[in-house]
């Protein structure tokens, strides 16, 4: 038996929390999967947050997402008298009139058990406790309503009390070492309490600069962020490329995208796309962008072989996504039948869209417009398409086909 | 296929009416003809949209008439001179004076009178021969001696035929210089291949006549053939010449490209040394090898404009024949059926059919390899309502595809014509049957069934019932969704029996279940036909069928 729970899920939560460059948090799973078989509540309780999302644990622990096991995993951890279950409960919408009825311990008993644990030093319990703060579960542990006060001044009183009795807590688990400690605090800087606690936005910079000291990777990307709104491209890039190497796969896209533009380092697109590619195949949502960045690598052939099929694949699947539709690209493809079925109907809706100057994009519109494909023909639009093209040299080329009349008409020579 | 719109024949003034109606008009306007003649032209140029009724070279040829107007001028002048000299001669008086002014001019008076009307004969008879008789009409023999065997060549007609169909397909337009992709047509004619410099002259000229200056430019394109000859064409403006050499540029791009009179066009032109033509040659030939091979290349890439698909969905553009090869040689290796497609970006035409998708389902074993080429419907994105078939040893599948991946479609004799049917295909029937409806006949208990789902699982005949539920259950209206049962002899693969089902995609049956049961028969295949609106109804009869407990064909109907 650990100190604070069993060997089992104390080697779970340094996998899982405390040592997350080690990449063991598989084995962490693995860990908790047993203790549950074996009865252990805590261990129900721990493995529930596992399994409902990447944002309760690390992105970069890809643990499968099932709520609806992590519900049935949280009410077993209740009914199996843990405490940090019991308190997480009122987090994650399995506590309800029956399962209060039967839980073996009440909830201000949950909570004395895991602040004591928490004073002793436990991170995972500090962070718990600071989260009872942040998200005001306070009243319903302590059994407070409305009638216990003489007046709303003595609730604000009471409520603004406990809210920044969160900022010690969270505090102690960051610097204990659970980095997901930090996310709280810094969203309490950011946007305080309304009404109670006012945001102070500058410490929530100094909580990701010290998740960055401490080696926490996720906070290399938070900084990082944070460096690159500030315009220092640089640092940002720093911290980027070492979450990345961290295994901190939110920063793949940004270290990528640096590589790219150049941005704080030399360009070099060959490692732009390599992140990208480590981006489509991390345990991320949001993928639409790497997915149009690196369609464009493809499409252009920079950092990788071109490859038409490939970039129409990756463009066509951030637009279906919800990404933005590379307009340009998606355009081109369908006019010239690059990765896909050349379909000038569909080239022209993207093409069409293009409302800055892209100078391949107007070549192509005046090519449909001249030839009417696509779109009904319409020689003087066509030309005019060449003309705003004119950094490309094969419209030049092409106005060499049509001549305006003495009447001021564009027709084919 | 017939046009949407079949084209109007516009009226227009015909050959020889339309130089009738300039006569006649010069004869009742006189000069103010001119502007009228010019409208007339102009107007009968816009009523041939599509070139010249009777061809770029007859049209240019019959214009050679205009020659007649210098013909005339120099006639009227030479008679004038002679007239002049006769009625001087007939008063001795006025003939003594003027040889006493002009001396010798005045016996040059009637010499210079009679060659003018000489060159005005010249004129005469070249422009009338030009224009009535174009077999010997210096067009004509301009296009003569540009070919291989100028003594063994066709009647004028087809000559004239090959350089207009070959501007009307490929030409562009500088002026009055015509380039095809074979023949370039300026004031004399030019075969492509023989092309061997082209040279662009522009050149000032500054005439003082008193107080006036009078400044006149020459554009002139001169092209140089393997012979040496030089074909000339004056054009009107410095525009037209460059945009006439960009042209050339392009479709003579091994030629030399200078301007008249430097150094190259000397070399070219003049150069006796047999060693000095052999180098030039050689050169050329380099040039044009190289060209040929740039172009060779463009046309493989632009074949090779295809989409991989492989049976994970993957999808690549950079296919080798080394990656077909694995796709091939997979099955033998694994063990079981690889289907992959190959989708070109512009579908291929061939066998008189455009095609747009190549769909393989290479052997396992001793199976062959199933290849299905589908006929492009016309509109992007819209599946081909044909498909031709066939199943081929991995020798002819090697050859089918690496034709295909340049672009070639195989001969489609021994293929199978398939027609879709929904999701899935069937074989065309060519010829209605008169005889009776028959039901279809039961599955055979002897031969050996195998699945094939839609999507990218391909065939095998390593399956349960409970995998033939599981798919029946999951067929809906998305693309690829069908399973198909089939059976065949053993010992004679031409032989099956085959029961299928997907969902309706559209129609009044949209939605519903469409159970086909086909076979092979000694009069070609069959096919019937039953929908049912049940998934239940779709499982109990391939229950039936699979586990070979009587088949109820009655609701069958063939189709």
């Amino acid at each position: 038996m650990g100190q604070f729970f069993s060997d089992r899920v104390e080697t779970a939560l340094k996998y899982i929390y405390y040592d997350l460059r080690a990449g063991r948090g598989r084995e962490g799973f693995q860990l908790l999967q047993q203790a549950v078989q074996d009865g252990d509540a805590d261990a129900c309780c721990l493995l529930a947050r596992c399994v409902y999302g990447p944002e309760y644990t690390w992105p970069g622990h890809d643990f499968p997402v099932d709520e609806q096991a992590g519900d049935e995993l949280m009410r077993r951890s209740v009914l199996g008298g843990s405490a940090i279950g019991t308190l997480l409960s009122l987090r994650c919408g399995v506590m309800d009139r029956q399962l209060a009825r039967v839980m073996p311990l009440s909830f201000q008993e949950a909570f004395d058990t895991v602040l004591d644990k928490a004073k002793n030093g436990e991170p995972l319990c500090q962070m718990i406790i600071g989260n009872s703060y942040y998200w005001g579960d306070f009243p319903e542990i302590q059994g407070k309503t409305r009638e216990d006060f003489d007046s709303d001044d003595a609730v604000e009183d009471y409520l603004r009390e406990n809210y920044a009795k969160c900022e010690d807590w969270l505090w102690r688990a960051l610097r204990s070492g659970i980095s997901s400690g930090g996310v709280n605090l810094a969203n309490f800087y950011r946007k305080g309490k309304e009404g109670l606690i006012s945001p102070r936005p500058e410490k929530a910079i100094e909580v990701y600069r010290y998740g960055a000291e401490k080696g926490y990777p996720s906070y290399f990307f938070y900084y990082g962020n944070e460096l690159y709104d500030q315009g220092k491209k640089e640092e940002a890039f720093d911290l980027y490329r070492r979450a990345a190497e961290a295994g901190e796969p939110r920063a793949f896209f940004w270290a990528g995208y640096s590589y790219e533009l150049g941005e704080g380092v030399p360009k070099d697109n060959a490692r732009a796309a390599q992140y990208y590619q480590q981006a489509l195949s991390a345990p991320i949502q949001e993928k639409e962008n790497p997915a149009n960045r690196l369609g464009m690598c493809y499409y252009d052939g920079r950092g990788v072989e071109q490859d038409y099929a490939k970039a129409f694949q990756l463009l066509k699947w951030a637009e279906d996504h919800g990404g933005p539709a590379m307009l340009y690209y998606l355009g081109a493809c369908y006019a010239n039948g690059q990765g896909t079925q050349q379909d000038y109907a569909k080239a022209f809706t993207y093409l069409k869209r293009i409302d800055w100057n892209c100078h391949p994009g107007f070549y192509l519109l005046g090519k449909m417009y001249c030839n009417g494909l696509g779109v009904p023909e319409d020689i003087a639009k066509g030309v005019e398409y060449f003309q705003k093209a004119s950094e490309v040299p094969e419209a030049k080329e092409e106005l060499k086909h049509y001549k305006k009349t003495f009447f001021g008409k564009w027709v084919r020579r | 296929m017939e046009p949407k719109e079949a084209s109007k024949k516009r009226f227009y003034l015909k050959w020889p009416w339309n130089v009738v109606v300039y006569i006649a008009l010069v004869v009742v306007l006189r000069i103010f003809a001119i502007p009228v003649i010019l409208l007339i032209m102009r107007w009968n140029k816009k009523q041939q949209p599509d070139g010249p009724e009777e061809g770029y070279c007859l049209q240019r040829t019959r214009g050679r008439l205009t020659g007649l107007i210098w013909a005339a001028l120099f006639l009227a002048g030479g008679g004038l001179a002679i007239w002049f000299f006769m009625t001087a001669q007939s008063m001795p008086y006025e003939a003594e004076r003027l040889k006493e002014e002009m001396s010798f001019g005045y016996y040059l008076i009637p010499v210079v009178g009679a060659g003018a009307i000489l060159v005005g004969l010249f004129l005469a008879y070249r422009s009338l021969r030009d224009a009535l008789v174009p077999e010997k009409s210096a067009l004509a023999q301009s296009i003569r001696s540009q070919l291989p065997h100028p003594e063994e060549t066709p009647p004028v007609k087809e000559l004239f035929a090959m350089v207009d169909q070959d501007l009307k397909q490929n030409g562009l337009w500088c002026g009055k210089l015509g380039v095809g992709k074979e023949w370039v047509l300026g004031d004399e004619v030019s075969f492509i291949p023989r092309i061997r410099g082209v040279f662009s002259r522009m050149e000032r000229h500054t005439r003082h006549a008193g107080n006036r200056t009078q400044v006149t430019y020459t554009y002139e394109i001169w092209i140089v053939d393997d012979r040496r000859q030089r074909q000339v064409t004056s054009l009107r403006s410095k525009q037209e010449l460059e945009e006439a050499m960009d042209c050339l540029r392009q479709r003579a791009p091994a030629a030399v490209f200078g301007v008249y009179d430097s150094k190259e066009y000397q070399d070219l032109v003049y150069t006796e040394d047999d060693m000095q033509q052999y180098a030039q040659e050689r050169a050329y030939q380099q040039r044009k090898a190289r060209q040929d091979e740039q172009d060779h290349q463009k046309q493989e890439r632009l074949a090779q404009n295809q989409v991989l698909t492989l049976p994970d969905g993957s999808v690549t553009y950079r296919i080798t024949w080394d990656t077909i090869h694995q796709l091939l040689e997979q099955p033998a290796q694994r063990g079981e059926a690889v289907p992959f497609q190959l989708v070109p970006g512009i579908p291929f035409q061939g066998q008189g059919h455009t095609f747009s998708r190549l769909a393989c389902l290479a052997g396992v074993g001793q199976t062959q390899t199933r290849i299905l080429i589908e006929e492009y419907s016309g509109t992007p994105g819209v599946p081909g309502r044909y498909a031709w078939t066939r199943d081929v040893d991995a020798g002819e599948a090697e050859t089918v595809l690496r034709g295909w991946l340049q672009g070639k479609i195989p001969t489609l004799d021994g293929w199978t014509r398939m027609e879709r049917s929904g999701r899935t295909w069937q074989q065309t029937m060519e010829h209605p049957r008169k005889e009776p409806a028959l039901p279809p006949p039961q599955p055979h208990r002897n031969w050996p069934w195998q699945m094939t789902a839609g999507g990218h699982s391909g065939s095998t005949a390593d399956f349960s019932w409970n995998d033939v539920e599981k798919a029946l259950r999951q067929l809906n209206q998305e693309a690829d969704s069908y399973l198909i049962l089939e059976q065949r002899d053993p010992e004679n693969s031409q032989q099956y029996w085959f029961i299928q089902c997907a969902v309706a995609l559209k129609g009044p049956d949209a939605g519903r279940y469409a159970a086909e049961i086909g076979c092979s028969t000694p009069d070609g295949p069959r096919l019937w036909e039953r929908m049912m609106p049940d998934v239940q109804d779709v499982l109990a009869y391939f229950s039936d069928a699979y586990h070979h407990r009587g088949l109820d064909v009655s609701g069958f109907r063939e189709i």
